[in-house]
């Protein structure tokens, strides 16, 4: 289990952003900033992933499918929240529809500020969200950890 | 240089009642909705029609309508206004006589009833 | 006959990076009807015009879609001004009109580079992603901002750009022709590409006219409509031509985006040559009173904005009417009768942004 944190893999899902973070999300992937140089690569199935990303806010529809995803996620699993719209709601906070950041639905480890977030404060988060899910790793061994 | 029409906006005043007349007349001649969309004013909401006239000229159908009154759907003549009507009925709460049975009978799949009509008009 | 099934198509899906729904009936694997609904990423944007004044509504704007940002702000304030009567200087609009074809250059290769993705050309998605990485550099250098930039303001902009860096610009761009070129060839050459893209998603120009499609997808398939036409900003005195194609099928719409972005470095060359000295702002005072409706030229299509103010600081009605929003009905008309294996491909051809559509 210790190895996990080595090269975890990534899901990525856009709340509702408004594709600015989305793009800078894809964009980290690409070569030029290339992500995958840190052991990440993503994933499209929340079964196989390890740190979720998620951009924009969360509106009264998408909050179940934040929460879906969440859950079937496996244990230990780290969320972070990128963006002014997933950390709080952003400039849409006062919309209607809008209930606000992640963290109103699920446990956020990692804020990452921007409007839109740069791809390098994106690979900064990712590289931090490492560190928790070693962390977290580390603790579900010292609990039982007969599981491996 | 590459300045080849002129921006012309007109705007004609419709109610209800004669609606179908001025849009079947704007089918027949061969002109494209751009889209309509409710505007919530003090005792009465607006629904304007934006049609393309050719040569990039706008003509716009102001209707203005009390909060009661049913508004004919344009759907025969336009159907790709349905959205269009579900969208100024999902968030509007205009009355519009629109295909029942289109996009499962609901476009927007949120919690709120008409969300952009605000409280003192209800 | 055989049984209908329905299945979910999306929000969360591997190949879309926007959460698109739609409810796909299916008779084996044949699409029989395709029903779109909306609400993933739906804000209600329209409605802070109750909360916030008409000079903070610019940056609410700007942020109905990350992708056409610098367009959204720039068509609100457009509109506003043409309500105040208002004239920017023409620095102003050249600037504006030079970003705005920018934005069309990376908008487009953002989605050849999707689009590769989707029918299995990784390589070349990683390559289209590349060049685009040097028009966001540009514009990081002249507004500070990647995806969403901040630079309207009624009565022109808040920054200016040195005349040295427009300069350099102009050299940037002629390398980012060539490589556009080769990436281009490989598009409209290759033969495996040419067999997924030929004959699929095929509008004709009657559907495209009777379906109300705009941008380069009703381009695609020949019905002329380019709402730089009507010379609103700095496109009054440049010279450009429409790209159209007859075929409407999804290589045509290809060809459509690759030839405007060749027609957008050609308007950023003349913006640069042209530009006048001078300012870039002038001071707009009082408040608003009275309506517009404007309409400008998306990378997706025509874009609606219309304004209706009342004489104090918080307007009456904001009403965006974005390209995609108009492109969902011709879109699920031609998905009766895809397969299922086709219908992202189907999806992704008319270059949908979710987040304008639903606001």
């Amino acid at each position: 289990m210790k190895d996990i944190s080595k090269s975890p893999w990534v899901i990525h899902y856009d709340g509702s952003s408004c594709n600015g973070c989305d793009m800078e999300v894809l964009a980290s992937l690409t070569p030029v900033y290339d992500i995958e140089r840190f052991g990440v690569i993503n994933t499209g199935d929340p079964m196989h992933a390890d740190i979720f990303l998620v951009t924009g806010g969360v509106n009264k529809l998408n909050r179940k499918v934040i929460k879906q995803i969440y859950d079937q996620m496996p244990s230990p699993k780290v969320v972070v929240a990128i963006g002014a719209c997933a950390c709080t709601g952003g400039v849409f906070k006062e919309c209607y529809n809008i209930l606000g950041g992640t963290d109103t639905v699920i446990p956020v480890d990692v804020y990452v500020p921007g409007c839109a977030a740069r791809p390098q404060s994106i690979i900064d988060g990712i590289v931090k969200a490492k560190e928790v899910l070693k962390e977290k790793c580390l603790t579900e061994q010292r609990k039982g950890g007969s599981n491996e | 240089m590459s300045k080849k029409y002129e921006d012309i906006q007109t705007y004609t005043s419709v109610s209800p009642e004669n609606l179908l007349d001025f849009v079947s007349r704007k089918r027949r001649e061969g002109k494209r909705l751009l889209q309509l969309f409710a505007t919530h004013l003090e005792d009465h909401y607006q629904v304007i029609y934006c049609f393309d006239e050719g040569d990039y000229k706008v003509d716009n159908l102001r209707l203005l309508a009390e909060y009661d009154d049913v508004i004919p759907s344009i759907a025969e003549y336009y159907p790709y206004a349905v959205p269009y009507e579900y969208e100024a009925i999902e968030l509007y709460g205009v009355k519009i006589d629109a295909p029942e049975n289109a996009f499962n009978r609901k476009l927007y799949k949120i919690e709120a009833d008409t969300p952009y009509v605000s409280d003192f008009e209800r | 006959m055989s049984k209908q099934s329905v299945i979910p198509f999306g929000p969360q899906h591997p190949v879309l990076p926007e959460p698109i729904h739609l409810d796909l009936v299916l008779e084996d694997e044949t699409v029989v009807e395709a029903v779109p609904s909306i609400g993933f990423v739906h804000r209600g944007l329209e409605e802070l015009v109750r909360k916030k004044d008409f000079n903070e509504l610019v940056y609410v704007v700007e942020r109905t879609c990350g992708i056409c940002s610098f367009m959204h702000g720039m068509g609100y304030c457009e509109s506003m001004e043409r309500i105040m009567n208002v004239t920017v200087p023409r620095r102003a609009a050249y600037l504006r009109t030079m970003w705005a074809e920018m934005s069309r250059v990376h908008s487009h290769l953002l989605w050849l580079g999707l689009y590769a993705d989707a029918f299995g050309y990784e390589n070349l998605f990683y390559q289209c992603w590349r060049i685009r990485e040097k028009v966001l550099d540009m514009f990081e250098a002249s507004t500070g901002g990647r995806c969403i930039f901040s630079v309207n303001k009624i009565g022109g902009l808040l920054k200016d750009v040195p005349d040295d860096m427009l300069k350099g610009f102009k050299i940037s761009f002629e390398d980012i022709r060539k490589e556009v070129k080769v990436i281009a060839d490989t598009f409209l050459q290759d033969l495996t590409v040419n067999k997924r893209l030929r004959g699929v998603a095929i509008l004709t120009k009657e559907q495209a006219l009777e379906m109300g499609a705009v941008g380069p997808f009703a381009r695609g398939s020949g019905v002329e409509i380019d709402l730089r036409e009507t010379g609103y900003s700095a496109y009054d005195e440049l010279e450009f031509k429409m790209c159209t194609e007859k075929d409407g099928d999804a290589y045509a719409r290809t060809k459509v985006r690759i030839d405007e972005i060749f027609v957008a470095l050609d308007l950023i060359n003349q913006c640069i040559d042209k530009i006048p000295a001078g300012e870039v702002a002038v001071v707009v005072k009082g408040n608003p009173s009275g309506e517009y409706l404007m309409r400008l030229e998306q990378p997706r299509g025509e874009g609606t904005y219309y304004l209706k103010a009342n004489g104090t600081r918080y307007l009456d009605r904001l009403r965006l009417r974005t390209p995609t929003f108009a492109n969902i009905q011709p879109m699920v008309s031609i998905l009766k009768g895809a397969q299922v294996s086709d219908v992202a491909l189907y999806v992704l051809s008319i270059d949908p942004c979710i987040s304008c559509t639903e606001r």
